[in-house]
């Protein structure tokens, strides 16, 4: 036999020693990558928890519903009636910034630091142009959830349960992921996030919409007595079948 | 000895009596094997040549199509397919043309996929100034109308979501409506968002090539013509011409009038124009009545009706004359007791086509339409000879001088006898109505014999016409085209009309209107339009103000619901205004004054607001005083020749129940609303009863290309020379030697949706016979292949299990409350569980079978059963000592409700709203007409209809299905039953869902979640009633017949390269559906996309909603009543009833209208023996026949409470097979309600 038949011929080349360390290097790679980019793409939006998008007016949730203590239903006047907490429209803002025929406001040092203010002046045009003004979105349930503010808020869940403290938010962030998890939570286990509410208004202390005084009596031990004490006397039995929500 | 028989269908062929007046089975084996999987091919269960199963209630076959009646192989494996055809097709081709597609696919899908994974900014546009009442998310009811084809109106209150309007709903106030409404009136709301409407789309629209459009805004139409109609003026309206579609609108008449006064254009001519139209009825209350009339019928109080031809309850022409028919038919606790008699009507109907009325008939008799007349005729000698001489004098002077007529192809004296006796004893609440299609005499006739029975002023009306609806729309256009000839009309205005579509063909309408220097025409984007010098896009009636009056002169104003989507549309009272000169031209305005016209004294704003708000004046202002019936002349008219019986084919000319006159074409919802009767979508044909097809030497073979797809043999039809080439479809029920074709599909120039659907028989439709016409040839077309038909017959079919129950109303009195319980010693079956029977359920397979046994025994006792259900250990809910379900508590011992609907099927006409309302309220898709033909429609309701059979003889029985017999198949019986999800209990997809998606809910709803749908579709494999459907593709969200990206490239690969359909082309890439078609959208019901299942809900967003707004209101339970399903609430005879099947608190402790139905001994459920235990149960129809025309065999079934026969010569008469009986081998029964048989059955 030849030396070219006996011996083993040298097929593979001597590069092909670091194949094993590049696959294991680039697979690992590859795999951290497949996993990012599982994470990043199918995360659902609505568990995006921090989302905290620019909004065209820098409306100052800390400011007026914190600071000033403007009840949450002075601008989202239907969330006891509709499905939607209804955002705004431009005149309610304009019951305060009216910015004309308010002497004693014109006068005033606000109106100075107001006059050029760049939010107001925003607003102020869209008042007067009758155009919208465009709100980015902050939560949102999926389009195949249905989520009714009012039902809720009558039940006595408070803004708070939901939304977190808006009134210590400059710009209104999302604090919860809104995931079936998160609403299960609550409906499986009511007491937990039930205050008193009476829709009859403003005498009941503290208001459902007083978020502070909201979270200091959910965070209270007593809270799940007094929640299911709640839940017995309305009658509450959250619904958990699907097609409560889904529909 | 007991002996049964198992036909093919698996339905017991043959029972015995044991003596104990039940049926009962030696071997349940063979009952309860329902699986067609379990009959192995190639041992045929039965012999083809009695194929046919009769029913053993009624002895009668039914059947949905003539492939289900021959029972051919090629159906059998039709419709074994889940999906009937084509559900792989992806697979028919070759493999290589698979990779192919898919590779292309999935590298476009992937090209497509990448970019813009992350969620879109959404924005939230809030008011500026947020207008007062309007709550974003709750909707807001408003009071309108619809002007219905030729006048009168629909009341109807649209739903609105911030100013966009998503529903129309019937007005409860409205006298025509009373809450309920038609197909048409469900179908409006998708126009409005129709794309094509706009004057910028309609530019692009090409029907076909040369004819595009170009619409005009109305400002730039004036100013075009402002010159000419200067010299009108001038030449006091010399020249000018006016074609105005009919209407009552108070507001346009007043405009004609001063347009037609002497100070503007008197010399002005003006036409009011139909294409189709009751010119019958207009000539014939000419001569009898004195003036143009409209016969008003109050159906609720008649108790004899007789149709000549008269299809009063397709829906579409309003629905009065629909729900006075169904309350006469039938009331809650009416009958089932003989002592307490019958109010319920019956109805005779002459008629050539098979329609709905010929499917509610009691008595149906097909004959061809020339020979109506003679019927009439008959009839009224009938009746004349019966009368007492003085009733009689004026109908017999008038008969005595009417034309002679012959008596070939009508029914036989005898049944004109007994059609008299009977109305003899009805007089007053009798009524007579004849069709829109036959002349003048038929009318007359029908009117004198109206008078003389004392039903005038009773349950017949004469309204007078005033205006233009008294017009002959036939004399109109005949004299316009004289005066265009004649170069008399320098200008002609067209409101609404489509003459040049739809003119009748021998006037040859469109030459002429061509010459026409100046024509101006306001409607669709038409054919008219595409004709016309200056087209301008009309507004829909929920975009500008208008009025209109019933034809008993209630006044509406039809009050707009959004601003006008397309700018430059201009409403009819606007055009017109506008090119008078009028100083109000907003439409506004002109409304408002005719309301202070009326108003006389009253506080006109008061009046103003008080309209707008209930939909309607508060009194209505009769139109004219009450007309009597002249009997001279009735002589006068029936001196005129009755239509002679002529040689050969006559062809009946019909508005189509869907897109009448063409002017709904481009509604998709319409299109691909399967016809009532022949369930065809998206398409018309040439109609012939199989039996003349034969004769005439043409195949009536529906698969000539393949076994799965309809196809109509394509024939070339000759009318006076002109002829239409179009697809042969074979229909039972037409009278023999007739073809029927429905008018207005084939339009040349229309909107997307309507492009390529139908064929135009305008187009062969002489002036002279504009109903019916003779001397037609139909011949078979030469080189054209057949045609597809998508046809929805045999879709989701039941495979003729015993589903459908009928009985003859005496019957019903005898032993309608029948308890079985009661009536004999409790039997106990092998579990020892009560059972427990109505008179419907004794009818049918449940009085053969094992009581119930729950077949998910496992599954119901899941957490929601343990925590909220109080059952006994057998599973039956609890009773209380006096024997009342004890309701289903939570765990505040607050009863939860559980929901439930009845389906009646004596009331159900079968006209469609329910599907239609269905599909706006639930934001279901069309698929079009190729999906439709794979049997991938997606109505969450849909309606069967079955023809039925009743042999009349021993030789009938042998060739019922194996010939196609003339007398059998004209003869047909139709039966309609509307089937939708029916919410089992215990359902069957629940179990075999891998992923949770159906589910059953505490208040007993079977629900959907979209969302966790993986596509698998086992739940529609395992659903026994075939209710669940299938998104295949992106139907809701992307375009209909819309664009997508690389159209033009893939337009240049070969055929076999390119995508099948756009519905295979990735999605991303697809156009999007238009923003201006998604505002219809329900916002409360998500919008479905492809590889999900959906079906009927309960409409669960109406009862979430309802149930919120109960909590607000503080009430623990929802009133019966105040959430009604969106087909409950179209439905026009009121035959859906949903609600709560436990209250026993309403109706002062009744219960719930639901509870009461579901107690009632016509309920039944479908499929009983499947033990699914349905929440919707059907109620059996009551059919009322003569017993004078009556045979023997069908009387003898009425003293036997399970209509099976009773031994005696009778006995085999109902089960038909015979000699043929064959044992059913190879069984396999897979559920485990298969049990040993026991004691008590052996």
């Amino acid at each position: 036999m030849s030396g070219e038949e006996c011996c083993v011929a040298n097929i593979f080349p001597k590069w092909m020693n670091a194949l094993p360390t590049a696959v294991a290097i680039l697979g690992a790679g590859g795999l951290v990558s497949v996993a990012a980019g599982y994470w990043y793409f199918f995360t659902p939006d609505y568990w995006r928890v921090g989302y905290e998008p620019d909004q065209p007016v820098d409306y100052n949730h800390q400011l007026h519903a914190g600071k000033l203590g403007m009840d949450c239903r002075y601008c989202h006047t239907n969330v006891e009636e509709s499905y939607h907490a209804n955002v705004p429209d431009t005149s309610t803002c304009m019951n305060c910034h009216t910015g004309a025929g308010e002497t004693a406001y014109l006068n005033s040092t606000l109106w100075t630091a107001h006059k050029a203010n760049p939010n107001l002046v925003l607003l102020r045009e869209s008042y007067a142009q009758g155009k919208p003004i465009e709100w980015r979105r902050v939560h949102k349930v999926p389009d195949y959830a249905h989520f009714p503010h009012s039902v809720h808020i009558k039940a006595g869940v408070s803004c708070y349960s939901c939304h977190g403290r808006v009134d210590q938010q400059e710009v209104v962030r999302q604090v919860h992921g809104q995931s079936m998890g998160f609403c299960l939570d609550c409906h499986r286990n009511p007491g937990k996030h039930l205050v008193a509410y009476d829709d009859q208004m403003l005498t009941q202390t503290p208001k459902i919409t007083d978020l502070a005084a909201v979270q200091t009596l959910l965070d209270e031990p007593e809270q799940r007595r007094r929640g299911d004490e709640i839940a017995r006397t309305k009658q509450l039995m959250p619904p958990q079948f699907c097609g409560a929500c889904h529909y | 000895m007991n002996r049964e028989t198992i036909d093919q269908f698996g339905r017991p062929a043959k029972f015995e009596d044991d003596g104990s007046g039940i049926h009962q089975m030696s071997d349940r084996r063979n009952v309860l094997d329902q699986c067609p999987s379990s009959h192995k091919e190639g041992k045929p269960v039965a012999t083809p040549a009695s194929a046919r199963a009769l029913s053993a209630a009624t002895g009668k076959s039914y059947w949905r199509s003539l492939d289900d009646l021959a029972g051919t192989k090629d159906f059998r494996s039709f419709v074994e397919r889940e999906f009937p055809a084509m559900a792989s097709e992806l697979l028919d081709g070759s493999r290589r043309h698979f990779l192919r597609i898919m590779g292309a696919s999935l590298a476009l899908a992937g090209a497509a996929t990448v970019p813009g994974c992350r969620r879109p900014d959404h924005k939230i546009l809030a008011y500026n100034r947020q207008p007062e009442d309007v709550i974003p998310g709750v909707p807001l009811f408003y009071a309108t109308a619809m002007p219905l084809p030729g006048g009168s109106c629909e009341g109807l209150l649209a739903e609105t979501y911030e100013g966009r309007p998503t529903k129309l709903e019937g007005n409860p106030l409205h006298p025509e409506n009373r809450g309920k409404s038609s197909v048409r009136a469900q179908a409006a709301i998708l126009d409005l968002y129709d794309p094509d409407r706009g004057p910028a789309v309609a530019e692009a629209l090409t029907g076909e090539a040369g004819a595009a459009v170009k619409a005009t805004p109305l400002a730039d139409a004036v100013a075009q013509t402002r010159e000419a109609f200067a010299q009108i003026g001038a030449a006091k309206g010399r020249g000018l011409a006016f074609l105005v579609e009919k209407t009552t609108s108070p507001s346009r008449d007043a405009l004609r009038d001063r347009v037609l006064s002497a100070g503007k254009w008197p010399e002005a001519r003006w036409f009011a124009y139909e294409a189709i139209d009751n010119e019958g009825e207009l000539a014939a209350t000419r001569a009898v009545l004195g003036g143009p009339a409209k016969a008003l019928h109050d159906f609720s109080q008649a108790r004899v009706v007789v149709s000549l031809g008269h299809d009063f309850l397709t829906c579409g022409a309003g629905v009065s004359d629909s729900r006075g028919f169904a309350a006469a038919r039938y009331r809650d606790g009416d009958a089932g007791h003989e002592a307490s008699g019958s109010s319920m009507s019956r109805l005779y109907v002459f008629e050539s086509m098979l329609t709905l009325t010929g499917g509610q008939a009691d008595h149906r008799w097909a004959v061809r339409p020339s020979r109506i007349a003679a019927c009439a005729m008959a009839l009224a000698r009938a009746v004349a000879s019966k009368l007492d001489a003085a009733a009689a004098r004026g109908l017999t002077d008038a008969l005595g001088r009417a034309a002679a007529s012959d008596g070939a192809g009508v029914p036989s004296a005898d049944v004109f006898n007994a059609i008299a006796d009977d109305l003899l004893n009805a007089r007053g609440t009798s009524l007579l109505a004849a069709g829109e299609h036959q002349p003048a005499q038929v009318h007359a006739l029908v009117a004198a014999l109206n008078a003389a029975l004392g039903n005038v002023g009773r349950t017949v009306r004469y309204v007078p016409l005033k205006g233009d609806a008294g017009q002959s729309s036939l004399a109109s256009i005949r004299a316009l085209k004289e005066a265009i000839d004649a170069g008399q009309v320098s200008t002609l205005v067209v409101v609404g009309a489509n003459p040049v579509y739809s003119a009748p063909a021998d006037l040859a309408f469109a030459e002429s209107y061509a010459k026409v220097p100046l024509t101006v025409h306001l409607g669709e984007a038409d054919e008219t339009a595409a004709a016309s010098k200056i087209h301008v896009a009309r507004t829909h009636f929920l975009e500008s103000w208008g009025d209109v009056e019933t034809w008993d002169g209630v006044y509406s104003v039809v009050q707009p619901m959004i601003d006008r989507l397309y700018a430059g549309t201009a409403s009819d009272l606007e055009l017109l205004a506008s090119l008078a000169g009028e100083s109000d031209t907003d439409p506004y305005f002109i409304v408002r004054n005719t309301v202070r016209a009326r108003a006389g004294n009253a506080d006109f704003e008061k009046l103003w607001r008080r309209t707008l708000h209930d939909g309607m004046s508060p009194a209505g202002q009769p139109r004219g005083p009450a007309m009597a019936v002249d009997f001279a002349g009735v002589a006068r008219a029936l001196a005129e020749p009755l239509p002679a019986a002529g040689d050969g084919l006559e062809i009946l000319f019909l508005a189509s129940p869907q897109v009448h006159d063409g002017r709904m074409a481009n509604n998709g919802w319409l299109q691909e609303l399967p016809d009532a009767v022949t369930k065809l979508t998206w398409d018309n044909a040439i109609l012939m009863n199989p039996a003349t097809a034969q004769r005439l030497g043409f195949s009536t073979d529906r698969h000539p290309v393949t076994p799965q797809y309809c196809h109509g043999e394509m024939m070339t039809l000759s009318v006076g020379g002109r002829s239409v080439d179009a697809p042969l479809w074979p229909q039972p029920g037409l009278a023999d030697d007739t073809v029927a074709v429905h008018l207005g599909y084939g339009r040349r120039v229309c909107g997307r949706v309507a492009r390529g659907s139908g064929f135009d028989f305008f187009g062969v439709r002489p002036g002279s016979g504009q109903g019916f016409a003779s001397g037609v040839t139909v011949e078979a077309a030469r080189g054209k292949s057949p045609y597809l038909l998508a046809t929805t017959q045999d879709h989701w079919t039941l495979e003729g299990r015993d589903i459908l129950r009928e009985v003859d109303l005496p019957r019903w009195q005898k032993f309608g409350d029948i308890d079985y319980l009661k009536a004999k010693d409790l039997q106990k079956d092998p579990y020892d569980r009560t059972r427990r029977l109505n008179f419907a359920g004794l009818l049918g397979m449940e009085s053969h079978t094992p009581a119930n046994v729950d077949m998910y025994e496992a599954t119901q006792k899941n957490a929601y059963a343990l925590r909220f259900t109080e059952e006994d250990e057998n599973g039956n809910p609890l009773r209380d000592e006096k024997g009342n379900i004890v309701p289903i508590k939570n765990v505040h011992g607050k009863p939860i409700q559980q929901w439930g609907m009845s389906i009646d099927l004596t009331t159900c006409t079968g006209c469609g709203a329910c599907m239609v309302a269905c599909q706006a309220e639930n934001n279901v898709p069309i698929v079009g007409k190729k999906e439709v033909a794979k049997g991938r429609e997606m109505h969450w309701i849909r309606v069967d209809r079955y023809y039925s059979t009743a042999p009349t003889s021993e030789a009938q029985k042998d060739t019922l299905g194996v010939g196609d017999d003339s007398a059998i198949l004209a003869d047909a019986d139709m039966m309609v039953m509307p089937v939708t999800c029916v919410h089992c209990e215990n359902a069957p997809c629940e179990v075999v869902c891998p992923v949770n998606a159906t589910v059953h809910d505490e208040q007993g709803n079977n629900n959907m979640a979209y969302n966790r749908c993986i596509g698998t579709r086992y739940c529609s494999n395992n659903c026994p009633y075939k209710v669940r459907r299938f998104n295949f593709f992106d139907y809701a969200t992307k375009q209909f017949r819309g664009n997508f990206a690389g159209k033009d490239l893939t337009e240049k690969l070969p055929e076999i390269a390119r995508p099948p359909s756009e519905h295979f082309v990735p999605p991303r890439l697809r156009q999007k559906k238009l923003e201006v078609a998604t505002m219809q959208h329900n916002p409360h019901v998500t919008v479905r996309s492809r590889g999900v299942m959906e079906k009927c809900t309960y409409c669960i967003q109406r009862v979430n909603a309802a149930r919120v707004e109960t909590k607000l209101a503080d009430l623990n339970l929802i009133p019966d009543g105040f959430v009604q399903t969106a087909c409950q609430q179209a439905c026009p005879t009121d035959a859906i009833v949903f609600g709560d099947i436990y209250d026993s608190w309403s109706g002062n402790g009744a219960g719930s209208r639901v509870k009461q139905k579901r107690g009632d001994g016509r309920s039944y459920q479908l499929l009983a023996y499947l033990n699914t235990r349905p929440r919707t149960t059907h109620m059996l129809r009551i059919r009322n026949p003569n017993p004078a025309l009556v045979d023997a065999s069908r009387r003898a079934r009425w003293d036997h409470p399970l209509g099976h026969g009773h031994g005696g010569s009778d006995h085999s008469a109902p089960h038909g097979s015979g000699g043929h009986e064959a044992k059913p081998e190879g069984h396999v029964m897979s559920l485990p309600i298969l049990t040993p048989s026991r004691g008590a059955l052996a």
